[in-house]
């Protein structure tokens, strides 16, 4: 599903403040793989997975995802391998906070020109599946932690992507919802999706469900 | 493009119209602005052009030192031999100053044979006995004389100093209608004996004489006929008016133009630098937007139909503000711009004129700027990494 080879991320080349966030990545994840990049704050496993979403460009290497390269995507391509095949969350969450739940989940669609009909077919399945319809009409400066939380998987999942990205998901949650998140996080893999969590949360460490955990430091897989 | 596109562009921009408001109003006000100058230009241009319509072909004044002088009427056997010389009057007016020398009456001579003089008088006023009108020392007044008259003077009547020192007591006998305000606000119409007395004017003189020349072609040949057998006079041609008209109007609006096109400027650097300055909550929103799948191209179509949004708005609001300050509230302020501070107050009403021509100008001068002000710092925003943008 997501071959990686060689891969390595240079911040300001050429430059005195040149910085090497990645070394010579390589691995692949399999269809429906749970995967952890695990390690400490500023070793590289966040720009990882914005290179695999496409929202960071590599300095040099490969990624392959459903047979396509996406390293050098031009933008028009970028933006719809995003909106079709990954579903981002962020550990900031990343919602517009003026917007309704319902509304934020709809935005990743808008560009896609279907009717708003289907919109709302979709973001129903969407919040459905994040388990947040019941805070389908509220402001989403007016939620929880977790419920932001929910809103941005609903958002994630609203394309149908194949690939689920979470950039510290439960770095901004209490122990309870970082257990809510988890257990959606289960559904998502029994329904076949791929993930790949960023995280130095040891909560991750012990599930059942985890296929592998790739440890990196450094910017390299030890 | 789809409905769902428009509903979040509705959206956003309802949710966030607190952003907007500040250069929606500053919009606005640009475009209400410049909208009443020109709908005031083009009412007053069209009213003057119209009355231009009544004036004769040709003027003719005498000159002596460069100055404008009385005219002997014995001329106007002569102009009227001269053939394609279909009509020939001599007119008596002139401005009469009031003892503060700041105001004056244009005292306007009426002869009762003067057909052409009759008609216009007619026009003026609700169809009056001109007979009786003139059988005594009587007036038909503007608007202006009319209220000058009540606030400083009399309301029945007015004692005029003939240039012999006598007093000349010329009672009112009608007021013209009110829309004849533009042209005729200050005017006095009296028999024209008695604009002679009141303006000193002897019995075989005129101020200048009017001629009428129906067949176009002609008017150049007899223009210098005319020259050629009175060296000493000039010959003001209806086409010259019409042309000072406009030049007048242009001048004015050109200078307005000019004012606004500097404002508008100063408000489009002022918008340019507020995107460029772009707030944190605006960067990450477009942020957003790219990382969960937005390309460029989308955000730019968003931004550019946010941005049309408020400009169109802003636009068609200030063309309805304008039209309404201009031809329901008469203009307060702005109209002395253009009908001038010097005499007699006037509370002229104006002709709803539209100039769609100008109005699509100034869509286009207005909205282009508009625009790319706006979007090049949010283009400039939009193909930084989204990634950078979301830290």
């Amino acid at each position: 599903m997501i071959q990686i080879k060689n891969l390595n991320k240079i911040f300001h080349t050429n430059n005195q403040n040149q910085f090497h966030a990645l070394k010579d990545i390589t691995f692949n994840v399999a269809k429906n793989e749970f995967v952890l990049l695990s390690g400490v704050s500023g070793s590289g496993k966040s720009t990882l997975l914005a290179i695999i979403a496409s929202l960071l460009k590599p300095t040099s290497g490969e990624i392959i995802v459903n047979h396509k390269q996406i390293a050098k995507l031009p933008d028009l391509h970028a933006s719809a391998y995003r909106n079709h095949d990954i579903g981002f969350i962020f550990q900031s969450f990343n919602l517009f906070d003026t917007l309704s739940v319902e509304e934020n989940v709809a935005i990743p669609l808008i560009p896609t020109g279907l009717k708003q009909k289907e919109i709302d077919k979709k973001v129903t399945k969407a919040l459905k599946l994040a388990n947040i319809t019941h805070k389908a009409t509220t402001i989403a400066k007016n939620l929880s932690g977790g419920e932001k939380q929910r809103c941005a998987i609903a958002r994630a999942l609203v394309n149908d992507p194949q690939i689920i990205l979470c950039d510290e998901p439960t770095a901004n949650l209490d122990k309870e919802n970082a257990l809510k998140f988890i257990e959606v996080i289960k559904t998502l893999k029994q329904k076949g999706f791929t993930i790949l969590i960023a995280t130095h949360d040891s909560i991750f460490e012990n599930l059942h469900e985890v296929d592998r955990i790739i440890h990196i430091n450094d910017g390299k897989i030890l | 493009m789809q409905n769902s596109f428009f509903n979040f562009l509705f959206l956003l921009l309802y949710k966030h119209h607190s952003k907007h408001i500040a250069v929606f109003i500053v919009s606005t006000l640009l475009v209400g602005l410049l909208a009443s100058f020109m709908f005031l230009s083009s009412s007053i241009k069209h009213d003057a052009l119209i009355s231009l319509k009544e004036q004769p072909d040709f003027t003719i004044q005498k000159i002596r030192g460069g100055r404008s002088v009385d005219i002997p009427i014995s001329l106007v056997d002569k102009f009227s031999d001269i053939k394609g010389v279909s009509y020939v009057a001599p007119r008596v007016f002139g401005r009469y100053y009031l003892p503060d020398r700041k105001h004056y009456f244009t005292i306007v001579g009426v002869d009762f044979f003067d057909e052409q003089l009759v008609t216009w008088i007619n026009k003026l006023t609700k169809n009056i006995d001109i007979k009786t009108f003139l059988s005594k020392n009587q007036m038909i007044i503007g608007n202006g004389v009319k209220n000058y008259l009540k606030n400083h003077y009399y309301d029945s009547y007015f004692n005029f100093l003939t240039p012999t020192g006598k007093e000349k007591k010329v009672y009112i006998f009608d007021t013209l209608q009110k829309d004849t305000n533009l042209i005729a606000n200050d005017i006095v119409l009296v028999d024209i004996n008695l604009a002679r007395e009141i303006l000193g004017i002897q019995e075989d003189k005129a101020t200048d004489i009017i001629l009428n020349i129906p067949n176009p072609s002609e008017r150049t040949n007899i223009k210098q006929k005319l020259l050629l057998i009175n060296y000493d006079t000039r010959i003001i041609t209806k086409d010259m008016l019409e042309k000072e008209y406009e030049n007048l109007f242009n001048y004015k609006g050109g200078i307005f133009l000019l004012l606004f096109t500097i404002t508008l400027i100063t408000f489009m650097l002022i918008l340019f630098q507020r995107y460029s300055m772009i707030n944190n909550s605006d960067k990450k929103e477009i942020a957003i937007l790219r990382a969960i799948g937005w390309s460029i191209k989308d955000v730019i179509k968003l931004k550019i139909l946010e941005t049309l949004s408020i400009a169109i708005l802003a636009f068609l609001l200030g063309i309805v503000l304008a039209y309404l300050f201009v031809f329901y509230a008469n203009a307060p302020l702005f109209r002395d711009i253009f009908i001038g501070f010097g005499n007699l107050q006037n509370s002229t009403t104006f002709t709803p004129v539209i100039d769609f021509g100008m109005l699509s100008s100034m869509f286009l001068f207005f909205i282009i700027p508009f625009i790319a002000s706006v979007l090049i710092p949010v283009w400039k925003i939009s193909i930084t990494d989204a990634n950078e943008a979301l830290k």
